[in-house]
């Protein structure tokens, strides 16, 4: 027998199931702050508040706009958040896969992870 | 205001439509924005990227919880895809507007005559009662109200495609479903629901390598993104709450016909021929 297909028949379908779950629920609050988030920065610029959005999107005035309360750090925070969520469900598969000691799956997590973060490194400083 | 509302719809029908087969909606919301928006096309791509973690976060939280998305199977091939993205999403901002349409229009042609040809067998279930193995799993279909459980093939197969669908993503803002679900059904046999389900997983994880370096090079239009991603997440949870009940043939040739219209326009917009 194979590693692998060890692995699947020691920890079986209810450990897959529990791991559906628990990266359904990760998802879930990534998504709803994500989301209130830009609705609340979508509330504000109709309420005329702060200086209209510009076209390009800029992490550095962040936590400027968050403290004047104006529409354009609501927006790129809740993007900002929304981009997490992939990087998060990501992460509790390796948590998920660790506690289940399916190593095989989560050196893949792992690998996945370090080539985002590779992306987001090499994309910030080129 | 109104060509805000006319993003969020846009992306309303990418998410139900994306949700439902396992594309992410980038292969709609890229020639929408571009075409009837006249949305920069790089921004339109950068607002599909983001569109596409959308659809793939809010949808996948319902296929979850109903055992259909396979975790292992898709970190297993998302490990080759991300790659991809990665190097497709550098080329992508160099690229120049008439190119990245032709490409475009191109898959899409190829999507289209993909989806028409699979539509009759979408419905078709060949074994619901194979060993899963190593990468296999199980999951209850609500139409057929049983248990399936099904077995992956030619795992080296899926994996090279995971690598060109992970390219296409980066060049193009969209998933990389279009190349995974017909693999994964045709290939690999895995039950097409199941394959939809998995690839809506991975098109998030893939779609957030290309995002990040669409944002750090300054291509994203806050407004815009917002505007179209709260459509998409309004259309995911729709679309992934809709799949559970409507025939996948009738949805298949649905958003093939539709597909098909939008690449002929891009190709023409390629050409220099005005399509408005």
């Amino acid at each position: 027998m194979r590693p692998v297909e060890a692995e699947q028949s020691e920890h079986g379908v209810d450990m897959i199931h529990r791991l559906d779950r628990m990266v359904s629920r990760v998802l879930a609050v990534g998504l709803v702050i994500a989301v209130v988030l830009m609705l609340t920065g979508a509330v504000l610029a109709l309420a005329g508040r702060g200086p209209s959005p510009s076209p390009e999107l800029s992490v550095s005035d962040l936590p400027r706009e968050l403290a004047a309360l104006e529409p354009e750090g609501f927006l790129t925070l809740g993007l900002l958040v929304l981009l997490a969520t992939p990087i998060a469900r990501v992460l509790a598969l390796v948590v998920g896969f660790a506690r289940a000691k399916s190593r095989i799956f989560c050196y893949m997590s792992v690998a996945v992870l370090g080539i985002l973060a590779l992306s987001a490194y090499l994309g910030l400083v080129g | 205001m109104a060509n805000v509302i006319l993003l969020a719809v846009v992306g309303l029908i990418g998410g139900v439509f994306g949700s439902m087969v396992g594309l992410g909606g980038g292969v709609f919301i890229v020639p929408a924005l571009a075409l009837f928006l006249k949305v920069p096309i790089h921004q339109a791509i950068a607002a599909s990227l983001f569109a596409v973690v959308a659809t793939s976060s809010t949808a996948s939280i319902a296929y979850l919880r109903d055992d259909l998305t396979n975790l292992r199977l898709g970190m297993t091939l998302e490990t080759m895809t991300v790659a991809g993205a990665f190097a497709g999403g550098l080329v992508g901002a160099l690229l120049s507007r008439q190119v990245l349409s032709a490409v475009f229009g191109g898959v899409m042609v190829v999507v289209s005559t993909y989806l028409l040809v699979k539509s009759r067998a979408a419905d078709t279930v060949v074994d619901l009662t194979e060993e899963p193995g190593a990468l296999g799993a199980s999951y209850h279909d609500r139409n057929l109200d049983r248990v399936v459980v099904y077995r992956v093939h030619r795992l080296p197969v899926g994996m090279g495609t995971g690598v060109i669908a992970g390219v296409v993503s980066g060049l193009l803002g969209v998933g990389g479903g279009f190349l995974k679900v017909p693999v994964m059904v045709l290939a690999m046999k895995v039950p097409v629901r199941a394959a939809a389900a998995t690839s809506n997983f991975m098109i998030g994880i893939t779609a957030c390598a290309g995002a990040i370096v669409y944002l750090a090079r300054g291509l994203v239009d806050p407004v815009t993104t917002v505007a179209v991603v709260l459509g998409v997440v309004a259309g995911a949870y729709l679309g992934s709450r809709l799949a559970r009940g409507v025939k996948s043939s009738v949805l298949t040739i649905l958003l093939a016909v539709v597909l098909f219209a939008l690449a002929v326009q891009m190709i023409l917009a390629a050409a220099g021929i005005g399509v408005r």
